[in-house]
């Protein structure tokens, strides 16, 4: 489906499909051009459009007709090209246009107002080396950033260096020859320049000038807002283009593991902890390689695509977004690889128990709580990743992690402590052996029974998922007092109170058939203020430590 | 500039110079030749264009037009509008007295430059 454009050449209305039209004005205003300034040369072009306009008639005939590129470059067959119609030749001495190349004429600097952001500095030092101003604007961008001299020495260069004025002046400036047809070619591109912009259908003089006038005014004041507005956005633009390069370079200093990028030291922020937790050190790279791109590679071509439009550079780039895109594609095939993998290695889940029996006796309360005696570094983690890992590092990565405590009606009327380590690993075996990894600490004297905030890993401390589940099991009459410091080791203590377990703490409970209960019933009167000395003084521990 | 660099120029210098010449003389033969067309009688412009195609004089219409109007404004040719049953109207041109009198210096100069070219050509040495 193709959008159509209705036009009428010399009266005749005509359908026109859009990229048709496009050609076919290219070629008119090109016929347009060429005879404007001539005497009759209105009459010329009428007369050529006449023809043309019968020419489409002839080939698409009645109104329903729609011209197509097809017939468009038909006519331009018939009708000719301009530069056909002309059996005029310049003279021969005149070279063809030789632009952007440096030619051996006396050549000065003069700021460019005519392609200029701010003041035409850049654009004047492009013309007289004869490279695209491109270049010498990202160059000084970067000297105003890194240091802001830039700044100083372009102000310097707006008031020293004079505008090009005049016809010879903007030609010495390009460095082209200042000779009389040059000078006529460059007053004749100008006037036509001119003439696109200015009004001249009125008849009366008066309001010609007043015409004239108020355009020169309203000129003169959008081009200063016009500049006010591109410096401003030009600055907006280089703000952002500088950040995203700050942006990059932080990424690659995070991911390669640089510290000192920039002139500062931000050890922290740094890749390097996370290397321990891979399975290799290969595999560290590549995750780092994979995701560096993944990230990095999207604000390059932002930035890219922001300097092309701040700067007007129009031609290709083709090969940089080409590269772009594939090295982006690479880091997210990188990354999904790296992704199967760590599937892969943590398919399996396992976990070995231990049992422990903490007391026969059914009267006494038992006093859940914190043991203080952890290192106290943990509880101020560099790092958080869900429950399981925190890791924390000093020059050395630890990890560590909370156990869930249940605390359940016992079925053989002991009270029995369970723990259960489950891990993740590459296989069932895998995992066994990393559950034992675990290493937790608890001990019981007299009727208090502490418990540990964390779980340690010991031997390698690689990233696989590793739980600790505590069970605590009561027969049912056994009342516990639960301290408020471990709390946050509780994971939904079945209550009769349907309390949540933070509301449980620093209260005595008593196991029934539907779990704890605020309800002790006094039919038997203990004191159970008293802690009395019991058998179990013992000290125990998982059979599991190293210290 | 290399030797193969200064080659090339020259060689695009004379192509320029040799088209350049024919487009001369092409030139003025195209003018000859629409008054010479109009002096047979009134005609439209794209009657000329297809006698002058026909001969090869010309490959595209677009030539033509400037050369109407200019010669129109040199007050050789003049027009009237003629209404058409197919479209809008058209110019119908037709040659003024001026432009026969001018007419008939050409015929006499060109059978002089023929001439002259013939003896040159018929030179035996």
């Amino acid at each position: 489906m193709k959008k159509t454009i209705r036009i009428h050449i010399s009266g005749y209305i005509f359908n026109i499909e859009e990229d048709a039209y496009t050609i076919l004005e290219d070629w008119l205003s090109k016929v347009s051009n060429q005879y404007s300034d001539e005497e009759g040369g209105d009459e010329i072009i009428n007369d050529i459009e006449i023809r043309v306009a019968e020419i489409f008639q002839d080939k698409i005939g009645a109104e329903e007709g729609v011209i197509s590129s097809e017939e468009v470059h038909k006519v331009i067959d018939i009708m000719g090209s301009p530069e056909d119609f002309e059996q005029d030749v310049e003279s021969v001495e005149t070279d063809p246009k030789q632009s952007g190349k440096k030619s051996k004429f006396k050549r000065r600097l003069y700021r460019d107002e005519e392609n200029n952001i701010l003041g035409g500095v850049c654009s004047g030092i492009a013309n007289y080396f004869g490279i695209d101003p491109l270049i010498i604007r990202i160059i000084f961008a970067a000297t105003i950033i890194f240091g802001g001299f830039g700044t100083i020495i372009y102000i310097l260069l707006w008031i020293i260096v004079p505008k090009a004025e005049t016809t010879s002046q903007k030609l010495e400036m390009k460095g082209e020859p200042v000779n009389i047809s040059n000078i006529e070619k460059a007053i004749k591109d100008e006037f036509e320049n001119v003439k696109k912009n200015f009004l001249d259908k009125t008849n009366s003089e008066k309001l010609n000038k007043f015409k004239k006038g108020i355009t020169e005014i309203t000129d003169t004041f959008a081009g200063l807002i016009i500049k006010l507005f591109k410096g401003v956005s030009g600055f907006i633009g280089v703000v952002f283009i500088i950040a995203g390069i700050l942006a990059v370079i932080l990424a690659f200093s995070f991911f390669f593991n640089n510290s000192n990028i920039l002139f500062f030291n931000h050890s922290i922020f740094n890749w390097q902890p996370f290397i321990n937790l891979f399975p290799t050190p290969f595999s560290s790279t590549i995750t780092s390689i994979g995701l560096f791109l993944l990230i990095a590679i999207p604000v390059i071509m932002i930035i890219y695509a922001g300097t092309r439009i701040l700067f007007k550079y129009k031609s290709g780039g083709k090969a940089f977004r080409y590269t772009g895109m594939s090295l982006w594609i690479i880091g997210i095939i990188i990354t999904s690889v790296v992704a199967i993998k760590f599937a892969e290695n943590h398919q399996s889940e396992n976990k070995h128990a231990n049992n422990f029996t903490i007391s026969d006796n059914l009267t006494n309360t038992i006093y859940l709580s914190l043991d203080n005696k952890y290192n106290k570094t943990f509880d101020k983690p560099d790092f958080v990743m869900s429950n399981y890992n925190i890791i924390t590092t000093d020059n050395k990565v630890k990890l560590f992690g909370k156990p869930n405590v249940d605390i359940i009606k016992s079925k053989d009327n002991k009270t029995n402590l369970k723990l259960s380590y489950s891990a993740n690993g590459k296989s069932r075996k895998d995992a066994y052996l990393r559950a034992q990894n675990i290493s937790y600490l608890w001990n019981t004297k007299d009727s208090i029974l502490r418990l540990q905030p964390y779980f340690t890993i010991k031997g390698d401390n690689k990233f696989y998922k590793r739980e600790l589940f505590i069970t605590l099991e009561l027969p049912v009459g056994k009342k516990i007092f639960l301290d408020s410091g471990i709390v946050n080791l509780l994971d939904g203590i079945k209550n009769t109170e349907n309390m949540w377990d933070h509301e449980m703490a620093g209260q005595k409970w008593i196991m029934t058939n539907n779990g704890l209960s605020l309800n002790l019933k006094n039919d038997s009167v203990i004191i159970e203020e008293n802690i009395l000395p019991q058998e179990t003084d013992t000290v125990k521990t998982d059979s599991n430590i190293s210290i | 500039m290399s030797l193969t660099h200064y080659y090339s120029s020259v060689r695009k210098l004379l192509i320029m110079k040799i088209e350049n010449a024919k487009a001369q003389m092409r030139k003025g033969v195209l003018e000859y030749c629409i008054l010479s067309i109009l002096s047979r009688g009134d005609a439209y412009a794209s009657d000329i264009i297809k006698e002058l195609k026909n001969v090869e004089l010309i490959v595209v219409e677009g030539t033509l037009y400037p050369l109407l109007t200019r010669q129109k404004n040199a007050e050789l040719l003049s027009y009237r509008w003629e209404e058409s049953t197919q479209g809008p109207p058209r110019k119908y041109y037709r040659l003024t007295e001026k432009g026969e009198s001018f007419l008939g210096e050409l015929d006499r100069s060109w059978t002089n430059l023929t001439d002259s070219v013939r003896d040159i050509k018929n030179q035996k040495r």
